[in-house]
Order: C-alpha cells, then sequence, then structure tokens
C-alpha cells in the first residue's frame, strides 16, 4: 500500500527554488533515509510533507489524503530545532501533546523517559541540548501515527542513548507506518534503514532499496553517500 | 552476543551468515524455535523487514521451516546442518589457503606449520575430542564443544606466533592452557593481529574441525 505519494512537489522561496519536482512514493511498513547534503531541500520536503509549508506547485497525500488537518493527524514530525517552550516542564509537554493527539500514548512517554533517566519534573529550557531533543523524540515516537517525520533526530544524542533510541524506533513502530528520517548520521542509521533516498539540489537522485545498492557497490550507504557528493 | 555486522556487505547475507553458524555451532539446536522476527531484529538492531528477507531465504533453502502460527523452528534434518558445516569448513579451509598463499607459504611449509599448530592445540585441549560422536544426540553437543574449544585453540596459536617473534621460531611447548572466560574478551585478539596470524587462527579453527 502507498503511504506517502509527492507528486511533482516544488517550493520556491522568493527565486531560490528549494525543491524541484519531487515526486516520491513510500510503502507502509518501511524505514527511509533521507540524506543529501547540506542546503539539499531535505528540511523542505519534510516540512512540506508535515503540512508546516505551502507548494508553489504539486501536491503530497498521505494514505489518500492531501496534505491538510486530515493528513496531520496520520503524519508524527520531528523538527530539527526545539519547538517546546522553555518555560514548559517535560510533565507539562506530555500533558500538552496528549491534549492535542488522539494518538498520544503518556504511558509510553514515561516509559521511555524513565529508560533514558529524564525527570519528568524538569523545566524543558534547563536541560542540555542533547536532554531537549531526546524529550521532543520521545513526544514524537510516542503517537502512534502512519507516518512519522523525523528531521535530524539523533544528531545532539550521545551515542548509547542512540542505539537506544534506534533500538526503539525499531521497536515501537508498527509494522503498517513508515518513517522517514533525515539524518547525517548514516553509519549509525544504515542498518535499520530499507530504503535511502538521495536528494541533491532540491531534486532526488537516487531512490532505492538498501540492500541492492550494497549488493551493487559493495560499500556501505555512508561511504557511496562521501563519493556521490565529494566536495 | 553483539551481530558486529560489516558495512559492506548486504545485512541480510550477514544475518543469513550468522544464523548459520548458530545452528552449526549448536546455540540452535535441531528443532528449536527462533525468536520473532522483531525480536531478532531489536536484537541485531536492524530493520524487521531486513530480518524478515534473511529468514525467508533460509526458509527457502530448507534450513529452517515456519509453522503458521506458531512462529520460525530449525530443521531437523542433521544431514543438512552436517552438510552446511561441511561446506562451511571447506570454504574457510579454502580461504586460509589463499591467504597463506599471499604470504608466499609452499604446501610443505603450511603442512608442517599445521602439524606443529595441532599438536600444540592438542596438547593444551586433550578432552575436546573425546565426546566427539557417540550418538546422534552429542554430535550436534560436541560441535559446540569443537568451535568453543576452536576458540581457545585460535588463542594459543596467537601466543605462540607472539612466541615466535619474539624467540624467532622457536616453539612454546607448554603455552599456558587458556581459560575460556579470560578468552571471551576480544580484545585480547585484537592486539598483535597480522594477516598471518588470522590466517594461522583460521588454520586452527579448520584443523579442529577436522581432528575427528
Amino acid at each position: 500500500m502507498i503511504l506517502l505519494e509527492c507528486k511533482n512537489l516544488t517550493k520556491q522561496y522568493g527565486f531560490h527554488t528549494a525543491l524541484s519536482h519531487v515526486s516520491l512514493q513510500v510503502g507502509s511498513g518501511h524505514i527511509v533515509g533521507l540524506l543529501g547534503p547540506n542546503g539539499s531541500g531535505k528540511t523542505t520536503l519534510l516540512k512540506l510533507i508535515a503540512g508546516l509549508l505551502a507548494p508553489t506547485a504539486g501536491m503530497a497525500y498521505v494514505m489518500g489524503e492531501p496534505i491538510g488537518i486530515g493528513s496531520k493527524r496520520l503524519v508524527s514530525y520531528l523538527p530539527d530545532h526545539p519547538c517546546l517552550g522553555g518555560h514548559m516542564r517535560v510533565q507539562e509537554a506530555i500533558h500538552f501533546f496528549e491534549d492535542f493527539y488522539v494518538d498520544f500514548s503518556a504511558d509510553c512517554a514515561h516509559d521511555m523517559l524513565d529508560k533514558l533517566d529524564i525527570d519528568p519534573c524538569c523545566r524543558i529550557k534547563s536541560l542540555s541540548k542533547g536532554t531537549a531533543e531526546k524529550v521532543q523524540l520521545i513526544l514524537t515516537m510516542s503517537r502512534q501515527a502512519s507516518l512519522y517525520l523525523l528531521d535530524e533526530p539523533i544528531a545532539g544524542v550521545d551515542p548509547a542513548a542512540r542505539d537506544y533510541i534506534l533500538r526503539t524506533i525499531i521497536s515501537n513502530y508498527n509494522e503498517n507506518a513508515s518513517i522517514l528520517i533525515s539524518t547525517h548520521l548514516i553509519s549509525d542509521i544504515e542498518n535499520i534503514l530499507d530504503e535511502v533516498i538521495f536528494i541533491q539540489h532540491g531534486s532526488i537522485r537516487a531512490h532505492c532499496p538498501v540492500d541492492s545498492i550494497r549488493q551493487q557497490e559493495g560499500k556501505s550507504i555512508d561511504s557511496i553517500f562521501r563519493e556521490v557528493f565529494r566536495c | 552476543m553483539p551481530w558486529n555486522l560489516d558495512s559492506d556487505r548486504p545485512i541480510f547475507i550477514q544475518i543469513i551468515d550468522r544464523i548459520q553458524a548458530d545452528i552449526i555451532a549448536g546455540c540452535y539446536q535441531p528443532g528449536d524455535k527462533l525468536p520473532s522476527v522483531r525480536e531478532l531484529a531489536q536484537d541485531a538492531s536492524v530493520n524487521p523487514n531486513t530480518m524478515q528477507k534473511a529468514l525467508s531465504e533460509l526458509e527457502r533453502t530448507g534450513l529452517v521451516y515456519s509453522q503458521r502460527t506458531s512462529g520460525r523452528f530449525i530443521t531437523e534434518d542433521r544431514e543438512m546442518i552436517r552438510a552446511l558445516r561441511e561446506q562451511q569448513g571447506q570454504q574457510i579451509a579454502l580461504h586460509f589457503l589463499e591467504n597463506m598463499k599471499k604470504l608466499g607459504y609452499g604446501k610443505d611449509e603450511i603442512l608442517a606449520l599445521l602439524t606443529q599448530l595441532l599438536e600444540t592445540a592438542l596438547h593444551n585441549q586433550p578432552h575436546s575430542t573425546e565426546t566427539h560422536g557417540h550418538s546422534a544426540e552429542t554430535h550436534t553437543h560436541s560441535a559446540e564443544t569443537h568451535v568453543y574449544s576452536a576458540e581457545t585453540h585460535t588463542h594459543s596459536a596467537e601466543t605462540h606466533v607472539y612466541s615466535a617473534e619474539t624467540h624467532g621460531h622457536s616453539i612454546t611447548p607448554h603455552a599456558q592452557p587458556y581459560n575460556a572466560a579470560v578468552h571471551a574478551q576480544p580484545e585480547q585478539k585484537q592486539q598483535h593481529k597480522s594477516s598471518a596470524q588470522e590466517s594461522l587462527a583460521e588454520a586452527c579453527k579448520i584443523t579442529t574441525w577436522r581432528i575427528p
């Protein structure tokens, strides 16, 4: 089943084209890596699918639903920058999400906070950068969404917690959901990816299954990335 | 046990290799139930779809079979496991020979070296072969002992090479018998590792398999 479909998605910021004619399809039950150099349009693509930006042209659909209120119910989005009010306590952020999303599970969030040793009574502004990122990721992954959009989910997180988070991603998402992850830490996540999308200058350069590339090239996705995008 | 997946080969192939090795080593006995796809995927930190693909492939070869509702099981065809073991042993041996050839070793040199190593290995692990092959039941069990002892041998092989380095080709006849618990730390193996030593280590594994 096709979970996400983008048709000719284009986004211009003034005269600058951030994304041009992107068409792609993602089936259900897949973990897809969105990889590309800085400024290639990854965040723009995720924001368009999340419904935070309006496309200049083209359209995206999540489970046949055009981007809008209906699609936002199905999509759980993790922005690449902190989005929670610093004055909030972690506990309050959980209430906030619970109030906002029908599919949010507070138990699941508390469970993960506990595992990562984060005190729910802390104020978000008092947390370190990495811990604040963990909290935000926990909130995103505690929803039972159909599509998760994770923009740089593990950048500021220590390697041990990274492993925990990856395991959480594997065990938490249900078989019909898909995950689109944008990241630069390719070697950390490539074992959990099914497919990769290489994006450059706002266009898709390749979209293929990880195993087939590794078999063809005899290299890891990480080294292929370094070759393809050599500066 | 960590899965130690390389980054340059398709993951599902590495998973297949790993599960096959576990079956040969007796970690999974014939007829045993495999953990669920999700559990295995989590354990190996890989995508569940990849794990699924690997298991389907194993199923296709017949090494694993699935029962519709109750999960996947290891084949009870011991003959098949034995054949697989033989095939893998041969592969490792060929690989070893290739590496030795690269180092310029001739046939006699290889044979002499192996004989020497084997003697030291046997000296250190006199009981490893005794349990072998009494009945079908002990057979698989002894396979486990074998691999286990092969590891110990590997270690002794390294000690051997190491001492050869310091004393110029003299052999240490009474290499310390190493205890498996000590051996379990892979860091110890990493030190002073050269391609020759790797080949030697592999040689030892092979030769212990061939002892019976």
